[in-house]
């Protein structure tokens, strides 16, 4: 019990911060939640990073959805020239085998 | 030696049963029929890349998976029901054969996955040495193309364990015991490197959106 409201009391934005990222991935346990919101509500900070936690979450699942279509990266380029060639090979290669087995 | 032009006469039998519902699939190839696999490079290979480098960060061994998807994708075109468009259907394919390469190289190389490796800290002695600056931002913002090609970026600049974790875990949505048994790391470990990642990345943001493009 009073472990339980040390923990509480002594919450650091350190650990508060990572309860907040902790939390859009499983549950937390009752005294992690209390300590938390208890944080945030004394802790501007923490406050304002617990909010870029929550878009960072928006936009990773935005990010998530896309990707299955077509992938939001677009640093890396596509396929070079040489690539698509034995690419193509292959599937043709494989495609006449296939064909040849039948 | 003239590749066929139709992949199997049962696939046109079948096309009508399929009923092709909504534009924003896109468009290639209609429902429950596949393109000619002599045109998959072209129509889907950039984007099987990107997605594939996304996760893996090295071109051989993203073009291997792609090759791979490619050939499995060959070989099971008979199941492709058309409920999903093609484009789809290839990258759950690719999906999958990258966690096969993944798992591959991990065993190769018993690299550790040393998740408490040096880190520049945000905190000192558990406080905030910067505070952390409010983005000021709407959720329909950060859904926005521009702030989602920065985001792929940051994903992309993730150092490799972090990147492999987050990219499985998170994105991909598998499981925690298979990323683990995948990775080759535990259940902890794994926690603690979606969570720096996670950090790794909100930081990300705020150096390439905030201070970067809209220097208010």
């Amino acid at each position: 019990m009073f472990r339980k409201l040390w923990y509480i009391l002594n919450l650091r934005c350190e650990e508060a911060d990572r309860l907040r990222s902790q939390q859009s991935l499983e549950p937390l346990t009752r005294a992690e939640r209390v300590a938390m919101s208890l944080h945030q509500l004394v802790c501007k900070s923490c406050r304002i990073a617990a909010k870029q936690i929550r878009l960072l979450d928006d936009a990773i699942s935005k990010l998530r959805d896309d990707s299955t279509v077509a992938p939001a990266a677009e640093t890396s380029g596509g396929l070079s020239t040489d690539a698509s060639d034995r690419l193509g090979a292959a599937i043709r290669h494989a495609q006449e085998s296939e064909e040849n087995a039948e | 030696m003239s590749p066929t032009t139709l992949n199997n006469p049962d696939d046109l039998n079948r096309e009508g049963t399929a009923t092709p519902t909504n534009a924003s699939v896109s468009s290639i190839g209609a429902a429950g029929q596949l393109s000619d696999p002599s045109r998959w490079v072209e129509l889907h290979g950039d984007a099987m890349f990107r997605f594939a480098m996304l996760r893996v960060k090295r071109a051989d061994i993203a073009e291997e998976a792609v090759q791979d998807a490619f050939l499995a994708a060959l070989t099971a075109r008979s199941s492709f029901d058309g409920r999903s468009s093609e484009r789809t259907w290839m990258i759950g394919i690719l999906r999958y054969k990258l966690i096969d390469l993944l798992r591959k190289r991990q065993r190769d190389s018993d690299r550790i996955v040393s998740a408490g490796a040096a880190e520049t800290s945000m905190f000192d002695h558990g406080i905030w040495i910067q505070r952390p600056k409010d983005w000021n931002l709407a959720a329909s913002d950060v859904e926005g193309e521009e702030f989602q090609r920065v985001l792929g970026g940051c994903v992309e600049a993730l150092p490799g364990p972090m990147r492999e974790a987050f990219c499985l875990r998170i994105l991909d949505e598998i499981p925690s015991d298979d990323v683990c048994k995948c990775l080759d790391v535990t259940a902890t470990n794994l926690w603690t490197l979606v969570h720096r990642a996670k950090l790794r990345l909100r930081a990300c943001l705020t150096k390439r959106w905030f201070d970067g493009e809209k220097t208010s």
